[in-house]
């Protein structure tokens, strides 16, 4: 069975650390990125399944990367993660193309779960997260 | 399911408007009149103390009542609850704020010409929107869409809400049902604190809730340990910070409050 790629784009170091593990144990390959430029470079070389994108970053926005993502691959799952969720944003994020966008803080389990729906919609079997 | 809040001073005809929506999509119409009557039933208040928050006061010179009250914190919640059982069509002008915070209700405006087949506006509905909300109920600015019974009729003005509702900007998210959830969440705190202070400003996130009130100044930490333990005793409540200094609230809740 082929693993679901995933990038993990957060300015915050901790950020993609604590979320990268959970999501390794369910089965996914996981690429963490601090810089978005650096991300979009990597999505363009690489498809991924599913992008999960802070949106408050210095060189560029979230918004971007998700426009860069489905531009490349219109299927890919982009997920939003943001200390800054506002309904504006949450609107501009789902009428670009979002897959789902969720606001910080989160439980690692709330973005595990909404990863677990997107891998179900990809058609991946799933390993069941488990609690922390 | 997304839903949707239609706002008018016309109220016959931005009931009719909502009922064609309703019908064609298969949602549940709620208007005024039922959220008053659901809101009773539901805090086992009388019909007619909840309708007297929209009327003017008599002997104050025909003012309506300026400290919120608990009879429209109540409607408020109610309409709140009914928001999250999805798949609404609100008709009234109540709410403005818990819409504003969800990205998944769709707000719309119906105007008419005052001749036109409305009848005459209801102008206490304009007063009371702006004691309440202090914003204009006619400012475009406050709606996704505003419709004009003068120029179209009640199908034409209910089928462009129904296109607009297909954006994808409207469907519910991860964000906006957990906003959804604390909002539920504040507005329990709110009806339980306003009678006893009418400043009370609320934020709730994830089981976390925040409460502000200048009763809980300097001086008067009895009172703000007592609004704690009440609070921890509620249901989805994990964690509560009592303020009475509004400085501090604001910056914590960067002004998300109900």
């Amino acid at each position: 069975m082929k693993a679901v790629e995933v990038l993990l784009l957060d300015d915050e170091p901790i950020v993609g650390q604590r979320l990268k593990s959970g999501l390794v144990k369910m089965g996914c390959t996981v690429e963490t990125f601090e810089n978005p430029v650096a991300a979009m470079a990597r999505i363009a070389q690489k498809k991924f399944d599913i992008v999960i994108t802070d949106v408050m970053m210095a060189e560029a926005n979230g918004i971007q990367v998700l426009e860069a993502a489905k531009k490349l691959n219109p299927e890919v799952k982009v997920i939003i993660i943001t200390g800054y969720a506002t309904a504006e944003l949450a609107r501009e994020a789902m009428e670009k193309g979002a897959y789902d966008m969720i606001a910080k803080p989160f439980k690692p389990a709330d973005l595990r779960g909404l990863v677990v729906r997107a891998m179900q919609e990809l058609g991946v079997q799933v390993v069941a997260p488990t609690e922390e | 399911m997304s839903s949707i809040a239609i706002w008018s001073q016309y109220g016959n005809q931005s009931l009719a408007v909502g009922r064609h929506v309703a019908s064609q999509l298969g949602f549940r119409l709620v208007s005024m009149q039922d959220l008053v009557k659901t809101t009773a039933a539901e805090f086992q208040m009388p019909e007619a103390e909840l309708a007297a928050v929209f009327k003017k006061r008599s002997g104050l010179k025909g003012v309506f009542a300026k400290k919120p009250s608990k009879g429209l914190a109540c409607i408020e919640q109610q309409l709140c609850r009914l928001i999250a059982e999805d798949r609404l069509v609100f008709v009234g002008h109540v709410g403005l704020t818990l819409c504003q915070m969800i990205s998944h209700v769709l707000k719309a405006l119906v105007l008419d010409h005052p001749g036109g087949g409305s009848g005459p506006a209801d102008p206490g509905v304009k007063e009371w929107f702006q004691t309440a909300y202090q914003e204009d109920l006619e400012d475009p600015n406050l709606y996704d869409l505003t419709v004009n019974l003068t120029h179209m009729d009640v199908a034409e003005a209910g089928n462009i809400i129904i296109n607009t509702l297909q954006h994808h900007k409207f469907t519910p998210m991860t964000y906006s049902l957990k906003c959804m959830d604390n909002l539920e969440l504040s507005g329990r705190v709110k009806t339980l604190l306003v009678e006893k202070y009418p400043d009370v400003a609320v934020k709730a996130h994830d089981g976390a809730v925040y409460v502000f009130s200048s009763g809980f100044n300097r001086g008067r930490q009895k009172a703000a340990l007592q609004t704690k333990q009440t609070l921890l005793g509620l249901e989805g409540v994990s964690h509560v910070e009592v303020h009475g200094d509004k400085k501090l609230f604001d910056s914590i809740t960067c002004g998300q409050v109900r």
